[in-house]
C-alpha cells in the first residue's frame, strides 16, 4: 500500500468513526409478541406496544398491572422504582411524597413516607439534611424554623443549648451587612454564642450587647451601668462625659444631663484654660472637586492657657478618608489660597511645615502674640482629593477639627454644600471620642443644592473629634484628569513625580551623552590603509600590542618584548629540555625606552633567569608593571579618554537619582521599602549603564592615534599575507628573513605562527632544539609554572 | 509570460485572496467555538454571544450562569450592571429600566426593593432619604400626610406620625 492511500484511509476514519458515533443506534428491534404472550398482556389490560415495553424492562403483566395500580404507568418509571429497591406497593405510599430518588434516600435512611412529607414540607428537602437534623434531635417542624434562617445542623446544637431560639439565634449571631463597591457582595460579623449568651443572660438585647462591642464597652462594665438603670447608649455618653456609673447615677437623679453635668463639673473644678467656645466649617464642594472651606473660630484666651503666641491651625498632609462601610483610603491634600481674618482684618498668615508633611498656620503671624480676651479668627483655604467614588454613588469626607484638638471646643457646626443636582444619600459623620456619633445632622435644599448642617451636641476635648461625611448620587463631581494625576501622585507619595523627574533627568542625560559623543566622542574617519613593509616608526611590539588589544599588557606582550630584545642583541634565550633560559648578552642598542626599562627591570639582580621559576615569575611580573605604566603614558598620545565630558553626565545622573528619591513621600513598612530598594537598584542600574556605555563611547583616537591604527592595519595586513604564504609555500623548513626580523610584530599582532620553524641559523638570539624557535612554546612557557627546575639548566 | 498565463496568475491572486483570509478567519472562528463548547455553548449559542458583543468567554458565562440570555444581558452590560448585580435585581423584581432608574439615584436592589414595596416613586424614595428615613417608616409619614422636611423636623422634636 502505497502512503497516500494510507493517509485516505486514515482520514476516513478520522472522519467516519465520531459520524458514526454521532449517529443514534437503534438498537436491535424487539422481538415481536407471540399470540399467547399478546393474549395474557391484552388480559392484564395492555395493548401490544405498552406490552413490549413492558417486557423490555423484564416486568412481566402480573406485575405491570401493579405498578399501573399503584400510579405508576410507564415501564421505564417503574424500572427506576424498582431500580431503587421499591416495590408496587411500597412505591404507591411514596409516589406522591418525592420523586424515585429523594424517596429512595429518605427511605434508605428509615423515614416513612409521612415522615418525609413532614420533613420537606418544612422546607428541608434532603434526607441527608434531614437525618442530621434528626440526630441532633430536632424533629421537621424545628428544624424546618432553623432551615430557612440558614442555620446547618451542626451550627444549631450550641445556640440551642444556650436557649436561643432560631430568630434570636440570628439576631445575635449576625452584624449588620456592609455592601462592597460592586453593589452585590457583602460581608458581616459573626458573633460567637457563648458571647451572645453572657450579654444576653446580663439583660442585654442584641443591638446593645453589638453597640457595646462596637464602641468597647466591656462586659463587667456594660454590667455595671445596666444596674444602674442605664441603656448603653446613655452609659456610653455618660462614660465619654467622665463619670463613673454611680457618679452617673447621682447626677442623673439631679436632672442633669452627661453634657451639662460634664460642663458643671469643670466649671467647679476651676481649671480655666483656653477654649474655642465655637467653630463653624462651611464646606462649599465643587464641581470640579476642589472645596473651598472657611473656618469660624471664637476663641477665648486667657492668661496662661494653651495660647502662648499666635493662634495655630494644623492642616494635615496626610488624611484617612474614610468610606461608610468602614473601609478607608489614604490621601494627601493640597492647601492653597490661605487667608485669614482675626476679629474681622486681615491677618497674615505664616506656614510651618513639620517633618510629616503637616503644616501649621501661624494666625498673625510666627512673631506675633493673640491678646487676650474673646477673638473671632477666620481661617478659609482650598481643598482638594477628598472624595471618594463608588460603584452607585460617591462620598465626600472632612476632617472638620484635624487630628489635633489643642483646646478644649465649646460648640461645632458644620454646613456641607453639594453641587447642584447631587442628591444625598446619607449625611453621616463622627464625633466626639472614636466611632460616636454625637451630632445631629439636617438635609435641606437650598438653591436647588443640597446642604446638610451638622451640629455637635457636645463640648470636644482631647482625643476626640469631628469628621463629616456625606453620601450623594453620582455625576455632579467632574474631576479633571490633571486634577485625578495630581491626586494620584498625592496619594501614593509623589510617586508620580517622581517618574517624572527620573523620565526627565534620564532624557536630559542621554541627550547629553549624544551630544557629547557627538562633539568629541566620535572617531575620526579611518585613512587610506596602505601595505606597511616596516612597523609604524617608534612603536614598539609591546605598544602595537597595547593598542590592538585595548589596554591590556598580557604574556604575549613580555614574549614579544623579550624576542624583540634578542633581536637586537641585548639578550639571547636558551632552550634545553623544555625549559628556556633568557640572559643578558649586550647593550640593548636600537631599543625603545620601554624596552631599556624592562631590561633594566629584569636584569637588575641577575644576569640570567629560567622562565617558569618562582624568581624569574616575580621578576616578569615586575617587568609588566612597568611595561604598563609606560605603555599607558605612550597610549594617551594617540589616544583620549575625554572623562571630562563624562563627568557633567554623572553629576546629571546622580541629581536626577537623588531628586526623584527626595521627592517620595511613601509611608514607612515593608512593601514601601521593598519598592524603594528596587526601585533605587533601577535607576542607579540604568545609570550606570548609561555611564559605562559613554565611558566607552566617549573614548576617541587622536589624529596620530588614527594615523597609528592606519599604519598598524597595513602592516598587519603584509604580515599576515606573507605568513600566510610562507605557512602554505614551500617545502623549505626554514624561514625567509623577512618573516624572522618582523616576529615580534606578528607575536604582538596575534598573526598565527605556531607552525612555522625559526631555526637557529635563522634566528641567531636563540639556541635550542633542532627544530627551532617555537612562538607557542615560548608564550606558554612565561604562563606555566615549573617547580623543581633547578634555576641554571 | 504570455497574457493568458499573466490572466490565470492575477485570477489565481484574487481567489487567493478572499481564500487565505477566509480560511484563516474559518479555522480561527472553529477553534473559538471548539474552546467555547468544552464550557457548555453549543455552536449556535457561541455565535449568539458574539452577536451580542460578548467575545469574551468568561463574561458570557458569568451571564449564563446567572441565568441571563445574551440579548437579555447584553442590554443589562450597556447600562454598566455586572452579571450579579443584574441577576439580584432582577431578583427584587425590577426590569433593566426601573434597576437603571433606582440604581442612578444610588439605590442597591435591596434598598430599592423595600422603597417599591412601600409603594414610593424614585423622586419619592430620594427625598425620604435624604432626611435619613427608613422606607417603612417614610410610608408612616406619608401616609400621615407629612412631607419629608416636616416629618424630619417633627421627628427631630422627638414627634411621631
Amino acid at each position: 500500500m502505497d502512503i497516500r492511500r494510507a493517509i485516505c484511509i486514515a482520514l476516513a476514519c478520522v472522519f467516519l468513526i465520531p459520524l458514526y458515533n454521532s449517529v443514534p443506534h437503534a438498537g436491535q428491534p424487539d422481538p415481536p409478541l407471540s399470540p399467547e404472550e399478546e393474549q395474557r398482556w391484552a388480559q392484564s389490560g395492555f395493548v401490544p406496544e405498552d406490552a413490549l415495553s413492558w417486557k423490555r424492562v423484564g416486568i412481566g403483566p402480573a406485575e405491570a398491572r401493579q405498578w399501573v395500580m399503584a400510579g405508576i404507568q410507564f415501564a421505564e418509571w417503574a424500572n427506576q422504582w424498582k431500580g431503587e429497591g421499591f416495590g408496587p406497593a411500597d412505591a404507591a405510599k411514596w409516589v406522591r411524597t418525592a420523586n424515585v430518588y429523594t424517596a429512595g434516600e429518605f427511605r434508605k435512611r428509615g423515614f416513612s413516607p409521612a415522615d418525609a412529607t413532614a420533613w420537606m414540607e418544612n422546607g428541608v428537602r434532603s434526607a441527608l439534611r434531614a437525618e442530621e437534623f434528626r440526630k441532633i434531635g430536632l424533629g421537621p417542624k424545628e428544624a424546618g424554623r432553623w432551615w430557612k434562617l440558614e442555620f446547618y445542623p451542626e451550627e444549631i446544637s450550641p445556640w440551642r443549648d444556650a436557649g436561643f431560639g432560631p430568630e434570636d439565634a440570628l439576631k445575635w449571631k449576625y452584624g449588620e451587612k456592609e455592601y462592597l463597591d460592586d453593589g452585590v457582595s457583602w460581608s458581616r460579623t459573626v458573633f460567637p454564642v457563648e458571647w451572645a449568651r453572657e450579654w444576653r443572660g446580663a439583660g442585654f438585647t442584641s443591638d446593645e450587647a453589638k453597640r457595646a462591642m462596637l464602641i468597647g464597652l466591656k462586659f463587667p462594665e456594660a454590667v455595671e451601668w445596666k444596674r444602674a438603670g442605664f441603656g448603653t447608649l446613655e452609659a456610653l455618653r455618660w462614660r465619654d462625659s467622665g463619670f463613673a456609673f454611680t457618679e452617673a447615677a447621682r447626677l442623673r437623679a439631679e436632672g442633669l444631663g452627661p453634657v451639662e453635668a460634664e460642663e458643671r463639673r469643670d466649671a467647679l473644678t476651676g481649671k480655666v484654660e483656653d477654649e474655642i467656645t465655637s467653630l463653624h466649617t462651611d464646606i462649599d464642594l465643587r464641581e470640579d472637586g476642589s472645596v473651598f472651606a472657611t473656618e469660624t473660630f471664637e476663641v477665648l484666651n486667657r492668661p496662661g492657657g494653651a495660647i502662648q503666641g499666635c493662634f495655630e491651625r494644623i492642616l494635615p498632609a496626610r488624611i484617612t478618608l474614610r468610606y461608610r462601610s468602614s473601609s478607608s483610603r489614604y490621601a494627601s491634600p493640597t492647601y492653597e489660597r490661605i487667608v485669614a481674618f482675626i476679629d474681622g482684618n486681615p491677618a497674615p498668615v505664616d506656614v510651618v511645615k513639620d517633618s510629616h508633611g503637616d503644616r501649621t498656620l501661624c494666625i498673625g503671624g510666627t512673631g506675633s502674640r493673640l491678646t487676650e480676651g474673646a477673638h473671632a479668627i477666620t481661617i478659609s483655604y482650598v481643598t482638594e482629593d477628598r472624595l471618594i467614588t463608588l460603584r452607585d454613588h460617591e462620598e465626600f469626607f472632612f476632617d472638620v477639627t484635624g487630628r489635633y484638638l489643642k483646646m478644649p471646643l465649646r460648640r461645632a457646626s458644620a454646613i456641607v454644600r453639594l453641587p447642584q443636582g447631587a442628591d444625598v444619600v446619607f449625611a453621616d459623620g463622627f464625633a466626639g471620642l472614636s466611632e460616636r456619633k454625637d451630632f445631629t445632622a439636617r438635609v435641606r435644599e437650598l438653591n436647588g443644592a443640597d446642604v446638610v448642617e451638622y451640629a455637635v451636641w457636645r463640648r470636644l476635648k482631647a482625643e476626640m473629634g469631628f469628621q463629616v461625611s456625606v453620601g450623594f448620587t453620582k455625576g455632579f463631581v467632574r474631576t479633571s484628569l490633571w486634577k485625578k494625576a495630581r491626586q494620584f501622585d498625592q496619594a501614593t507619595g509623589r510617586l508620580l513625580t517622581s517618574l517624572l523627574i527620573l523620565l526627565l533627568g534620564l532624557c536630559g542625560t542621554l541627550s547629553y551623552y549624544c551630544v557629547a559623543w557627538h562633539r568629541v566622542g566620535r572617531d575620526p574617519k579611518a585613512g587610506l590603509v596602505l601595505r606597511e613593509f616596516e612597523p609604524p616608526a617608534g612603536a614598539s611590539p609591546a605598544l602595537i600590542r597595547y593598542i590592538v588589544k585595548r589596554r591590556r599588557v598580557d604574556d604575549v606582550s613580555v614574549a614579544a618584548t623579550l624576542v624583540h630584545l634578542a633581536q637586537h642583541g641585548a639578550t639571547r634565550i636558551d632552550e634545553r629540555q623544555g625549559a628556556y633560559q633568557v640572559r643578558m648578552a649586550g647593550p640593548p642598542e636600537g631599543c625603545a625606552p620601554l624596552e631599556r626599562e624592562v631590561l633594566a627591570t629584569v636584569f637588575g639582580d641577575s644576569d640570567r633567569f629560567v622562565l617558569g621559576m618562582a624568581r624569574a615569575r616575580a621578576t616578569l611580573q615586575r617587568a609588566r608593571s612597568s611595561m604598563t605604566r609606560m605603555l599607558e603614558a605612550e597610549y594617551r598620545t594617540y589616544f583620549v579618554s575625554n572623562s571630562r565630558y563624562l563627568w557633567p553626565g554623572l553629576l546629571l545622573s546622580a541629581a536626577t537619582v537623588l531628586g526623584s528619591l527626595l521627592v517620595l513621600n511613601l509611608r514607612s513598612g515593608g512593601k514601601a521599602e521593598t519598592f524603594l530598594k528596587l526601585y533605587s537598584a533601577f535607576q542607579v542600574g540604568t545609570f550606570g549603564f548609561l555611564g559605562l556605555l559613554f565611558y566607552f563611547l566617549l573614548k576617541t583616537p587622536t589624529m596620530e592615534g588614527r594615523t597609528l591604527l592606519d599604519k598598524i592595519a597595513g602592516y598587519r595586513d603584509a604580515l599576515a599575507a606573507n605568513y600566510r604564504k610562507e605557512e602554505s609555500g614551500t617545502s623549505d623548513p626554514g624561514i625567509s628573513p623577512f618573516l624572522a626580523r618582523h616576529l615580534p610584530y606578528a607575536m604582538a599582532l596575534g598573526i598565527e605562527c605556531d607552525r612555522l620553524a625559526f631555526r637557529w641559523d635563522s634566528t641567531a638570539w636563540f639556541t635550542g632544539r633542532s627544530g627551532g624557535f617555537s612562538v607557542k612554546d615560548f608564550v606558554a612557557s612565561i604562563r606555566r609554572r615549573a617547580p623543581g627546575r633547578s634555576e641554571s639548566p | 509570460m504570455n497574457a493568458w498565463r499573466a490572466r490565470f496568475l492575477v485570477a489565481l491572486v484574487a481567489v487567493g485572496a478572499f481564500l487565505v483570509p477566509y480560511g484563516c478567519a474559518t479555522l480561527i472562528e472553529n477553534a473559538l467555538v471548539q474552546s467555547w463548547a468544552r464550557y457548555g455553548f453549543s455552536p449556535e449559542q457561541t455565535r449568539e454571544w458574539w452577536r451580542h458583543g460578548f467575545r469574551s468567554r468568561a463574561t458570557a458565562i458569568r451571564w449564563k450562569a446567572n441565568g441571563f440570555e445574551p440579548g437579555e444581558a447584553a442590554s443589562w452590560e450597556a447600562n454598566r450592571f455586572v452579571a450579579e448585580e443584574a441577576k439580584e435585581w432582577k431578583k427584587a423584581g425590577f426590569d433593566l429600566a426601573g434597576a437603571a432608574e433606582w440604581r442612578r439615584y444610588a439605590f442597591r436592589h435591596d434598598e430599592a426593593g423595600e422603597w417599591q414595596a412601600t409603594g414610593m416613586s424614585v423622586g419619592d424614595a430620594v427625598s425620604w432619604r435624604k432626611q435619613a428615613f427608613r422606607p417603612e417608616e417614610a410610608r408612616r409619614w406619608k401616609d400621615a400626610g407629612y412631607s419629608p422636611n416636616d416629618a424630619a423636623k417633627r421627628r427631630r422634636a422627638g414627634g411621631s406620625p
